[in-house]
């Protein structure tokens, strides 16, 4: 009897662990009736909010491209994959995209995740990203089939510095996040602040008279707060996402710290406004350029409010144009496969798009799109010219 | 002086928060020697909760506003909270009593995924403005002004909360009973107490304070996400056990030192090294105290 | 009545929703009767199987205590323990061995994790499961494999194969510097010291320069297959002269069957040490410290033993991880992680390889499975974790041990397997 017992067992837990490994759950991968692209980036977690504004664009672009007809008289879809902008993720959503044969993909939100997603892509994607903006995902030249419609790195610091040197600021401290896309950003303004004193016309007093980490997440940073206060910094360059800048400001006006805040791209969105409040007003941040004037953009705007109770963000209309770029390309090449015919198409053919013409280089950097630096004055961002 | 001053304030602040939520890890340690890892989502419950009927209630037609406003708010929360914790103790430990002690440590760890992916399901993953609920008023001391008022209050509070806990467990019946329990659950039992109905309390004594800390915290750092009760609780637990876990003083204590060490380790060392100098005295104090700061030292009957 | 309960508990948190843009409440008043429904439903399947439990509990705690019956194994026990137990891993290995040529790069990505995590799951039920440790910071362990072999990698260009020992070796050594501040150390100080180590290896990656910190290392090299790229001359050799395409990308085939063989070699090697002198010692130190040293066992040196050897596996299964996801910093290794570690031995069953094993291989690949639920994943994944304590706190397989039980009759008595679940190991099982 108990023979009997084990040996149904055994034939039981066999099949429990083959369920398991869901070799039956694989897709099919028949002719399609649709033109699949995929899509990774953060959807879920605290970076959320970035992932989705580039979400946001993509299906705009897509929903507007499908009214019209679709791409090589098919309907566009789109295959979504979360990566909460952490690398391990960003490998296995890549893994999972590239597994459903799809290899076109608008993709990653942050810089970590897309490093890991390229390197699992290798050659059989091409990847668009529109905010990863850490330099040596093009630079590098490790990623031939790697595409972004924004502005890198390397832009915005020296916007930044600029800035700084014009406006005649002695005492700079800078401060990040301890992540990659943060501390990147700091270490390259104080590579340029400390290199203005071997410019022969260049300013020679500069000073950096702080250069920390904060703990991201962290609740309080009354401590940090006192050191720059002790410092007696003109000028606070943060490197890092808006959730902790909005912390640290509202909690340095509350002190009364006045040190100006200067930061980059990942504060130029309404929701560092939203949560600094009244703190927020005089903050400088570099952002991308503001692209959201056109009637195309409004009419955009417009239609999101329609169907979505969160705000566009700031990487809609980069999204919406790196969707409308790619599909262009893969019209003219005549189909999803060949992707150095693609890339040549984004490489030589400027398509006009709702973040206006855009073509890329031989890097795979967009043309054309710069930063701005922004003030933020009556809760509303405003451009300055230096 | 001043930047010491101000690193102390700021150390003091920390670790009042960290205190109100050790509190609550510690009274549950106590009694049933479980590591609630859930009890830093009830923290961000709480502050969930208040911003939820804060938006409700101050909006018209009731329109509250001031003290008014605070307290409704600050009691709402504070019964929610409890309920949540009473729930989470029904449906997740006390089918556990008895096991093995990594049982429950693994259900706490499940129950603690589910609700922070609950709040942030059915409310947003994004970040959240919390207003600051807490009236202006004049501080009377002179150096209470490096502390802006939302901090104060926070001292105040906790300081309230560790009188008012220590006052229960040692003059009222209920807080008796607890100690009973804490010492030897079945002879507990057999004086006649009701094992199931002091567990209840301790949980939701320790939600209510979670509450309020999440509360105040939101008044002060006026934001807010499903994710803070993570961090909190894992500083807290820290706080908790480098006081002593179990022990109510030891988890004020702890938190504290917990508070300072961060904050003098940002402010002289750097910023950056801070969470390493915080566990690294952790570590030390245990290697010496293996009980933690106010914990007795355990002695084994063979 | 628990449906009106949990509706009124829920409803701040469900109805009410925080518009973000306009800053105002959007009562969503259509999601409480989806709840009401749902918690109705829940709650009448969950207090029937809690009935049912104590049902079954208590007639089984009356049977043996009358001495009706013996406390029996359940049937997943009882086939991890029966006389084919060996036959069934070997025809496992084969399934699994066979796996990458019949399914889809995704499958065998996410094989490749579970088959790390088995491994990660093995060394620390040494650690918890056999010696009852409780470790909270066995990620450390595993962040000094995968950085050990992109940081040689990195600055030396050594090559996966010497630094897989040396990941091995430098993780032996770390979990060895762990164990002196904690001899004295019991219970949940441990945890909560272990913990710290946790985050401070953590932090030390992220703040040394050396480490690149949240940089990461990237390019981290795939494995060598006799000093060659398999993608490169050996995968053309393969189209030329047998005319295969391979559908994969070869090495990351060739990471799997590594993996695949670190696990066979850290199964042996625990299974081994678990019924050496060494694994009874550590069996003798969780049941009771003190009897322990009483009856002769260096506590000591078990204890040390015990993390050492406990961090090997870790260190191993680092380094695989490193040239698997090619790109590592420090997030990658946080304090979820060992919770992760954690949950797998004891959902798993502690000190039961079986059950690491099986537990690894439902907790990393039934969140995939569920992605069919994509945004309530996690979700579930929690409610599950619960679920499963409360109905099988003592994991998938419990840890069994034979117990010799005296008949009075002329037959000599037959090992049989008895769960000998921590809760009624106080219970005595000799008769006689």
């Amino acid at each position: 009897m108990s023979k009997i017992f084990s040996k149904i067992s055994l034939v039981l837990s066999l099949a429990l662990m083959v369920s398991l490994l869901g070799v039956a759950s694989l897709p099919a991968k028949a002719a399609d009736e649709t033109l699949k692209l995929g899509f990774g980036g953060a959807l879920l977690g605290n970076n959320a909010s970035y992932g989705l504004s580039n979400l946001y664009g993509i299906e705009y672009a897509i929903g507007k491209i499908n009214a019209k007809g679709g791409v090589l008289g098919r309907q566009v879809e789109l295959v979504q994959e979360d990566d909460g902008c952490d690398p391990e993720k960003g490998s296995t959503a890549a893994t999972k995209l590239t597994s459903l044969g799809l290899n076109l993909v608008l993709g990653h939100t942050c810089s970590g995740a897309t490093h890991s997603a390229l390197s699992v892509y290798g050659d059989s994607a091409l990847v668009i990203s529109s905010s990863a903006t850490e330099v040596s995902l093009t630079e590098s030249g490790d990623n031939p089939y790697f595409f972004r419609t924004t502005p890198r790195d390397d832009a915005q610091v020296p916007a930044q510095v600029d800035y700084i040197v014009k406006k005649g600021f002695k005492r700079v401290a800078i401060l990040h996040d301890k992540g990659d896309y943060g501390l990147a950003l700091a270490e390259m303004a104080r590579n340029l602040l400390n290199g203005l004193k071997d410019k022969p016309d260049g300013p020679k007093d500069i000073e950096i008279v702080l250069f920390d980490g904060i703990t991201t997440g962290d609740p309080n940073f009354d401590d940090t707060i006192t050191l720059v206060a002790s410092k007696q910094a003109d000028i606070l360059i943060w490197g890092g996402y808006y959730s902790d800048a909005s912390k640290l400001v509202v909690q340095m006006r509350d002190k009364g710290v006045a040190t100006l805040l200067i930061g980059p791209d990942g504060l130029y969105n309404n929701s560092f406004i939203t949560l600094a409040g009244a703190a927020a007003e005089g903050v400088l941040t570099t952002g991308q350029m503001d692209l959201s004037n056109s009637d195309a953009a409004k009419a955009a705007i417009e239609d999101h409010k329609t169907r979505h109770s969160e705000d566009i963000g700031p990487y809609f209309f980069y999204s919406a144009g790196a969707t409308e770029a790619l599909l262009a390309a893969v019209e003219k090449v005549g189909n999803t496969t060949d992707l150095e015919a693609i890339k040549k198409h984004l490489n030589e053919d400027t398509v006009d798009t709702i973040m206006g013409p855009v073509r890329f280089d031989a890097k795979g950097d967009v043309i054309g799109v710069g930063f701005s630096i922004y003030e933020i004055k009556d809760g509303t961002f405003h451009e300055i010219k230096l | 002086m001043d930047f010491f001053f101000s690193l102390f304030m700021s150390g003091l602040t920390k670790g009042s928060i960290y205190a109100l939520i050790a509190l609550g890890y510690t009274m549950v340690y106590g009694i049933i020697a479980l590591i609630n890892f859930a009890h830093g989502e009830i923290y961000m419950i709480g502050a969930f909760i208040a911003l939820i009927f804060t938006m409700h209630l101050s909006a018209p037609p009731v329109s509250m506003t001031g003290w008014t406003l605070l307290l409704t708010v600050a009691a709402i929360a504070a019964i929610y909270s409890g309920m949540y914790g009473w729930t989470v103790e029904k449906i997740a430990y006390q089918p556990l009593r008895g096991a093995s002690r990594l049982a429950p440590l693994i259900s706490a760890i499940g129950m603690s995924i589910f609700l922070q992916n609950y709040v942030q399901l059915v409310q947003t993953s994004n970040f959240l403005v919390f207003p600051d609920l807490i009236p202006q008023i004049e501080l009377p001391l002179s150096w209470a002004k490096t502390l802006n008022r939302t901090n104060f209050i926070i001292l105040i509070f906790t300081a309230l909360s560790m009188a008012t806990l220590t006052f229960f467990i040692k003059f009222t019946r209920m807080g008796m009973a607890m100690r009973a329990v804490a010492q030897d659950p079945t002879m507990a039992q057999l004086s006649g107490i009701n094992l199931d109905r002091v567990i209840s309390v301790t949980f939701i004594i320790g939600s209510v304070l979670a509450a309020l800390g999440g509360l105040l915290i939101g008044c002060s750092i006026r934001q807010i996400d499903f994710y803070i009760g993570f961090l909190a609780g894992m500083k807290a637990f820290t706080a908790a056990v480098l006081g002593g876990i179990g022990s109510i003083p030891g988890a004020v204590i702890g938190a504290l030192i917990l508070g300072f060490a961060e904050s003098f380790a940002a402010g002289y060392i750097s910023s950056s090294y801070k969470d390493m100098v915080a566990f690294i005295i952790l570590i030390i104090i245990l290697t010496f105290r293996p009980g933690g700061i106010m914990g007795t030292t355990q002695t084994q009957k063979v | 009545m628990a449906t009106l309960w949990i509706s009124f508990l829920a409803y701040p948190l469900v109805v009410l929703r925080i518009n973000t843009n306009t800053k105002s409440l959007d009562p969503q008043w259509s999601r409480l009767p989806i709840l009401a429904a749902s918690v109705f439903v829940i709650t009448i399947i969950w207090r029937f199987l809690l009935k049912r439990r104590s049902y079954l509990r208590l007639t089984k705690a009356v049977n043996e205590a009358s001495g009706l019956s013996v406390p029996k194994a359940t049937w997943l026990t009882t086939v991890a323990k029966s006389r084919y137990r060996r036959k069934l891993l070997v025809v496992l290995l084969v399934i699994v061995a066979i796996i990458p040529f019949v399914s889809t790069p995704y499958t065998v990505n996410i094989m490749t994790t579970a088959l790390i995590y088995i491994t990660l799951g093995l060394g620390l039920n040494v650690v918890v499961g056999v010696s009852g440790l409780l470790n909270l910071g066995y990620v450390a362990f595993y962040a000094i494999g995968a950085y050990t072999y992109a940081l040689l990698g990195y600055y030396f260009g050594l090559s996966f194969w010497i630094c897989l020992p040396l990941g091995a070796l430098f993780s032996t050594i770390l979990g060895f510097l762990l164990g002196l501040p904690i001899i004295r150390l019991s219970g949940d100080y441990l945890a909560i010291v272990t913990l710290s180590f946790g985050e401070i290896t953590r932090l030390v990656l992220t703040n040394l320069g050396f480490t690149r910190g949240p940089r990461g290392i990237t390019n981290i090299k795939p494995p060598s297959f006799f000093g060659l790229n398999l993608n490169g001359a050996p995968k053309a050799f393969l189209v030329e002269h047998f005319g295969l395409h391979p559908v994969m990308d070869l090495n990351r085939l060739f990471i799997y069957f590594i993996i695949l063989a670190v696990v066979v070699l850290t199964i042996i090697c625990v299974y081994r040490l678990e019924n050496s002198r060494l694994g009874r010692a550590w069996l003798a130190l969780r049941e009771d410290e003190i009897a322990c040293q009483a009856m002769g066992i260096n506590r000591t040196r078990a204890k040390l033993m015990a993390f050492a050897l406990g961090s090997t596996w870790a260190g191993l299964a680092g380094v695989v991880f490193a040239s698997q996801i090619t790109f590592i910093n420090p997030s990658s290794f946080s304090f979820m992680g060992s919770i992760m570690i954690l949950s797998i031995v004891v959902l798993g069953g502690m000190d039961s390889i079986p059950g690491v094993i099986i537990g690894a291989a439902v907790l990393i690949l039934l969140p995939e499975q569920l992605r069919f639920f994509s945004n309530y994943r996690m979700l579930i994944f929690g409610a599950l974790m619960v679920t499963m304590m409360v109905f099988r706190p003592g994991g998938l397989i419990q840890s069994v041990r034979e117990v010799y039980i005296h008949q009075a009759s002329d037959s000599p008595p037959e090992p049989r397997p008895v769960v000998a679940t921590p809760s009624t190991m106080d219970q005595e099982i000799l008769n006689d």
